[in-house]
């Protein structure tokens, strides 16, 4: 039997798909291109696909339609490609169900470090115990997070915080992902600034340089991300 | 008042000397001529109100009275009691005739200063007109005169595609009725008058006047009319003549206002040449090093050793890297440029921010010595992430090529008066004073070595930084090196 993961990747381009598919085979995928929306379509719903890598600048339709059709019905995560600038559409696919995103130009070893991460999103689901990333453990049975064996006193909601993320290893979760998760739906998303302090505070907690930190990384203009294993 | 007591007086003093003179001549004619002499007084009193006129009628019938006498006899005294009605008749035509042209005199002078009053406002209106600046003044002005001239209020309509539309209205408060719109369009659409006074649009309680000039009717002046009291001729005419001269001075400002706008036109399609010029100059070398670097691992008849071509594939990295930061900049231009969507600011902890700025540095420089100094607690500032985190790199890829790479960066973020202060500061060999007064014009390869353009990154910053309300300094520091400043206004917070 076939162990390899299959990888879908819809590209418009040439180069950049011949790209994607020298980088991902070479690391163990096998891959298939789809060069437009509609044939991405209709390979999603008869292949066994396990990752979608999906460019938001198709010709045909909306990258985000193919993306919305999709999670109607599957889970599979999804990693979307999109240009720097377009800060907008990355916080609508991430929102619409996209796992995490990876903007263009990209280094190789970021995209394979991301959909490994996003691989493991779907293995493990919500049943960890625990996450350990250098000397940050974050656990979640005993609603604990220690940093090299020390306990760190987080309050209720710092401690919420660090655990929704903490429990998407290496995925990115949007400014609004995690109010949500965190306050509930109703709370006012458009102002993040209570996540942003809060933030800053599990910082100067929890790293040793809350300027550069090494286990919750800023993804500028979107959300944050912890650091994968 | 004054007059009244006049008349009174002369005709008491009239009517008393000739009663004196009489005496002199004979009994009850004196009283009789007293008579007559006070009749003709009243009468002119009555019509010219004017004392010297009674004192003539006075006199005509003292005169009419004397000449029986010089005549001779008391003889026929039928005969005298018909020459005294007569004459009494007379005095008082003299006297109503010399009251009437008096009269006339006096309206004929009123209506010559008024007349005069009007070329003196017409003369001011022109002055006021020819000097008054800009279109929107310009239109306020030409209905503010009407309303001085006629103390009408008036309504200004323009072209907007083929409707029209009120663009101004005296005074402000004037209530336009929307089918007044209607008889608005029509002037416009035909170039001929209509409201009040004409065979258009009768339910219209304003006259409107087209203004007319090369291309047709251009706008209309609707005057408020009020069907009471409508406008004297002279009134007609003046606001007439308002609109006639107004009608002048706002084609002229049209073309004025055309020729400024192609003028900024010129300037921004003479800016964008310059700023394409030096962006494809800047290109054209990251270019060469790729392609030379490629065609060189490519040809097999290059013999290169593994450390040449991993150092060919490092270049070629390096300036695709460039090139990727040189379209980032640029794209940030279209962000922030005035025809664009206006610049988004979110609250952005300052932290983060330079972080990222760090992050992107040290994968561009690995060994670079950046010194961070930032205020303990957290800064919140307004501001579009992205943009502001492309200029901190600007800045700090500027001082590790000019201020060398081995040398300390630093960069520094301090609280001053309500605004965030960011600075970016190396120990290299600073600026020259050419440099310093050209800092922020884009232009193409500045210095000519082999480093990149510094002139497009920097004027990109200060379009940023402005677009965000901030401004951008650059000079040399007291110590040594070169500093770089930027300031990014900082809300003001609420309870």
């Amino acid at each position: 039997m076939d162990e390899k993961v299959s990888v879908l990747v819809v590209e418009d381009e040439a180069y950049i798909s011949r790209l994607f598919d020298a980088v991902l085979s070479a690391a163990g995928y096998r891959v298939t291109i789809a060069g437009n929306g509609i044939s991405a379509a209709a390979i999603l719903s008869s292949n066994m696909v396990d990752l979608l890598v999906l460019d938001l600048g198709l010709p045909d339709m909306d990258g985000l339609e193919v993306l919305r059709g999709l999670r109607a019905w599957s889970n599979i995560p999804v990693i979307v490609v999109s240009a720097r600038e377009l800060e907008k559409d990355k916080i609508l696919a991430l929102d619409l169900g996209a796992d995490d995103y990876i903007t263009k130009p990209f280094s190789a070893p970021e995209l394979l470090a991301r959909m490994r991460a996003a691989l493991r999103r779907t293995a493990s689901g919500a049943h960890d115990e625990a996450y350990t990333v250098g000397d940050l453990c974050v656990d979640f049975n005993k609603r604990r997070v220690t940093v090299a064996g020390v306990p760190v006193k987080l309050t209720h909601v710092e401690y919420r915080i660090v655990e929704m993320i903490a429990r998407q290893p290496g995925c990115v979760l949007t400014y609004a992902q995690i109010i949500r998760g965190v306050w509930g739906p109703y709370a006012p998303a458009d102002d993040n600034r209570i996540l942003r302090v809060n933030m800053a505070n599990i910082r100067r907690k929890i790293e040793a340089d809350n300027v550069s930190p090494k286990y919750i990384l800023t993804e500028i203009g979107v959300g944050y991300r912890m650091t994968g294993p | 008042m004054k007059r009244h007591i006049e008349a009174m007086a002369a005709t008491v003093f009239g009517c008393a000397a000739v009663c004196l003179l009489m005496t002199f001549f004979g009994g009850a004619r004196a009283l009789c001529a007293a008579a007559a002499v006070a009749f003709s007084a009243l009468g002119a009193f009555l019509y010219a109100q004017r004392a010297f006129v009674c004192i003539a009628a006075a006199l005509c019938s003292l005169v009419a009275w004397t000449l029986p006498l010089l005549r001779g006899g008391a003889e026929n005294a039928r005969a005298d009691v018909f020459l005294l009605i007569l004459m009494t008749a007379f005095s008082m035509a003299a006297g109503a005739l010399a009251g009437d042209l008096h009269r006339r005199l006096d309206e004929q002078k009123a209506r010559t200063s008024q007349q005069s009053t009007r070329e003196e406002l017409i003369y001011n209106v022109n002055t006021r007109l020819l000097s008054a600046a800009g279109m929107e003044s310009l239109m306020n002005l030409t209905l503010q005169c009407i309303y001085e001239m006629s103390a009408r209020p008036s309504a200004l309509y323009v072209r907007d595609g083929r409707k029209a539309k009120c663009a101004c209205k005296y005074p402000a408060g004037l209530i336009l009725y929307p089918n007044e719109l209607k008889a608005a369009q029509r002037a416009l659409d035909t170039g001929m008058p209509t409201g009040v006074g004409t065979d258009e649009c009768a339910f219209s309680s304003f006259a409107y006047t087209p203004l007319v000039s090369e291309g047709g009717a251009f706008a209309v002046i609707g005057v408020l009319m009020d069907v009471e009291a409508p406008p004297a001729e002279q009134t007609r005419k003046a606001i007439d003549l308002i609109i006639k001269r107004a009608t002048v001075a706002l084609v002229k400002q049209k073309l004025v206002d055309a020729q400024q706008q192609i003028r900024m036109e010129t300037e921004t399609e003479r800016i964008r040449g310059n700023f394409l010029r030096a962006i494809s100059h800047d290109l054209r070398s990251p270019l060469t090093a790729i392609i030379g670097a490629c065609s060189a691992l490519e040809a097999e008849s290059v013999k290169l050793d593994p450390e040449t071509r991993a150092q060919l594939i490092r270049d070629i990295e390096e300036e695709a890297a460039w090139l990727l930061r040189m379209v980032e900049n640029l794209l940030s231009v279209t962000r922030v440029s005035a025809d664009g969507p206006a610049l988004k600011k979110t609250a952005e902890p300052v932290e983060e921010v330079v972080g990222e700025a760090l992050d992107r540095a040290y994968k561009r420089f690995p060994d670079v010595l950046l010194r961070v100094d930032l205020p303990g607690e957290l800064m919140i500032v307004p501001m579009d992430p992205t943009l502001i985190v492309q200029v901190l790199v600007n800045l700090i890829e500027n001082a590790v090529k000019y201020g060398g790479a081995d040398k300390n960066i630093d960069l520094r973020v301090r609280e001053e008066g309500g605004s965030a202060v960011f600075i970016v500061r190396d120990y290299g060999r600073g600026l020259s004073e050419s440099e310093i007064g050209s800092l922020f014009t884009p232009s193409a390869c500045k210095i000519g070595d082999s480093t990149h353009g510094l002139g497009l990154g920097l004027s990109i910053c200060r379009s940023v930084i402005r677009a965000h309300g901030g401004e951008i300094y650059g000079g040399n520091d007291a110590g040594g090196g070169a500093v770089f400043r930027f300031t990014l206004p900082m809300e003001v917070q609420n309870g």
